[in-house]
């Protein structure tokens, strides 16, 4: 479409270096940050335009990879068998959210069986090696 | 303060249980409006009014830069015939990083009086009735929390010192750090602070249950490492003797001193909103986390300063304390899921929420999270806190 919403965020960057922040109280700290957070933050927009859909499939995909793993070997007493239910139910109609929240559950159950321990181990932190480069990479312009 | 249960019914310090329980109440509310200096300075004056001075004037107010946390201004006070003293507020948000009291950060002011180099606590509204929202005020110290040609990011991340200034500020950091682990917090009037006596991991399972049920109480999203390292942190909590339990200051880093360039001398230790009675080692593993170190030669500086094998011997020989790794190592872990905590739970839900004076610092800091997340990661795949 056009104007492009890279175009619109240029245009904003430049109404608010050119116009906006000479305009603002110099010696209003708080002020002054807000506007360079607010550069920032378009910035990293523009970098980031149109990739976030792709970006949020492989997480899903991802995610529920990893979720079908665990539940392979998931075993131990009542609260690591109920939290395996519980992500068996969001699998099949849930969100991501009810998923990532499912997954995190069952792993931080402690009465889960040595070897389920040991066998999520690997995968989690493989995924999690995996997740949070892409997150660092998709912030990479925030300067983390 | 109405009184809540501990809802989780987990083993947590009751007055941070308390804390927490109440942070959640506030979800409800609207957008928090962030008050002009005009209404800021209103009310400064008719609470001073109530303290005693003579004929108080408010000169100078504004605003103060940073501040993920608390709203901070800056002011002059001008009493009778006295010069004027200048003076700092911070007052909470509706919601923000973290959930603290200003309670317990002005009575652990007063305790440090003369212990180490802190602002002086003038006056507190622990409930915010006369202030509009809980504030503290105390005085003003001068200096700086990095190199002032440093172009690093927010909160300290990322300050790097030359090595001599390095030299230089190493020695009062441990010595102010050993000198506030030597405050003898039994024998304080402690009424808003609750210690870990029970058994000897409570100490370590009060900070675990503390920071999951934030976590819990915040995160739109599950992220499997922080059941996994939440787990891995119930399964290997670590004993403390009783003489192992300090005053943890929890966020004793490079970024939260003020020093002063010339002298290299450190001039205020700053941010004591989550001070607790804990495991020493705390302190020493949150110094030592990456964000607010540097790496030289492969080797990590413990907030940009030295190594963490220099940190821990220097440390016990200040203190004569016996730095245990295993115990460091847990302490490690749990600093990492803390800042995942406050950046992709707390700090997020602050922003969504618009209760924070500064929503977009939060945005912004939510992203340092995965940063956290990789190290965390590594971490627990490294499983050694020397590396």
């Amino acid at each position: 479409m056009i104007p492009s919403t890279e175009l619109r965020l240029k245009t904003m960057m430049r109404a608010l270096t050119e116009s906006i922040i000479p305009a603002l109280d110099a010696k209003d700290s708080l002020v002054q940050e807000q506007a360079g957070l607010l550069l920032g933050h378009i910035n990293a927009l523009i970098q980031q335009n149109g990739l976030e859909r792709q970006i949020d499939h492989q997480e899903a995909t991802a995610l529920t990879d990893l979720a079908r793993e665990l539940l392979a070997s998931a075993e131990g007493g009542d609260n690591t068998v109920a939290a395996a239910q519980k992500l068996t139910a969001v699998l099949a109609e849930g969100s991501f959210e009810d998923i990532s929240k499912a997954v995190e559950r069952l792993l931080s159950m402690d009465d889960a069986s040595p070897a389920f321990k040991d066998a999520a181990w690997k995968p989690v932190l493989e995924y999690s090696r995996n997740a949070a480069a892409r997150g660092q990479q998709w912030f990479k312009p925030m300067g983390f | 303060m109405t009184k809540l249960n501990n809802c989780s019914g987990l083993d947590m310090e009751p007055a941070i249980a308390q804390m927490l329980a109440e942070a959640k109440l506030l979800r409800q509310q609207p957008p928090y409006k962030i008050s002009t200096l005009a209404d800021v300075g209103e009310s400064l004056k008719r609470f001073l009014a109530g303290a005693s001075l003579d004929q108080p004037k408010i000169e100078g107010l504004k605003r103060m830069g940073g501040g993920a946390s608390k709203e901070q201004f800056v002011f002059d006070l001008v009493e009778g015939n006295k010069p004027p003293q200048r003076c700092v507020l911070r007052m909470d948000p509706l919601e923000s990083a973290v959930v603290t009291s200003r309670e317990r950060e002005a009575a652990i002011l007063d305790i440090m009086q003369g212990v180490v180099p802190v602002p002086k606590p003038l006056w507190s509204d622990n409930d915010g009735r006369q202030l509009g929202r809980p504030a503290l005020i105390t005085d003003f110290i001068g200096g700086v929390t990095k190199p002032s040609k440093s172009t690093s990011n927010i909160s300290g991340f990322g300050t790097a010192f030359d090595k001599a200034t390095r030299d230089a500020l190493g020695v009062p950091f441990i010595k102010h750090l050993a000198a506030m682990h030597s405050v003898d917090w039994r024998s304080k009037n402690l009424s808003c602070f609750q210690a870990p006596t029970a058994d000897p991991q409570q100490a370590a399972r009060w900070q675990l249950n503390w920071w999951t049920t934030a976590w819990q109480n915040d995160a739109t999203e599950g992220y499997p490492l922080m059941g996994l390292a939440e787990r891995w942190m119930r399964d290997n909590l670590p004993a403390a003797n009783s003489e192992d339990l300090v005053f943890v200051h929890s966020d004793y880093r490079t970024g939260n001193y003020l020093y002063d360039e010339a002298s290299c001398e450190i001039t205020a230790i700053l941010d004591w909103e989550l001070i607790h009675i804990g495991d020493f080692h705390e302190d020493l593993a949150w110094a030592a986390i990456k964000s607010w170190s540097t790496v030289e030669n492969n080797v990590l500086l413990a907030s940009s300063l030295m190594t963490v094998d220099e940190l821990c011997q220097r440390y016990s020989s200040a203190t004569g304390r016996t730095v245990d790794m295993k115990t460091l190592y847990f302490y490690q872990v749990l600093g990492l899921y803390k800042c995942v905590s406050i950046c992709l739970a707390t700090s997020v839900n602050a922003a969504r929420h618009a209760h924070n004076h500064q929503d977009i610092l939060l945005s912004w800091l939510a992203a340092a999270g995965y940063a956290f997340l990789a190290d965390l990661c590594a971490l627990l795949e490294n499983g050694s806190a020397a590396k």
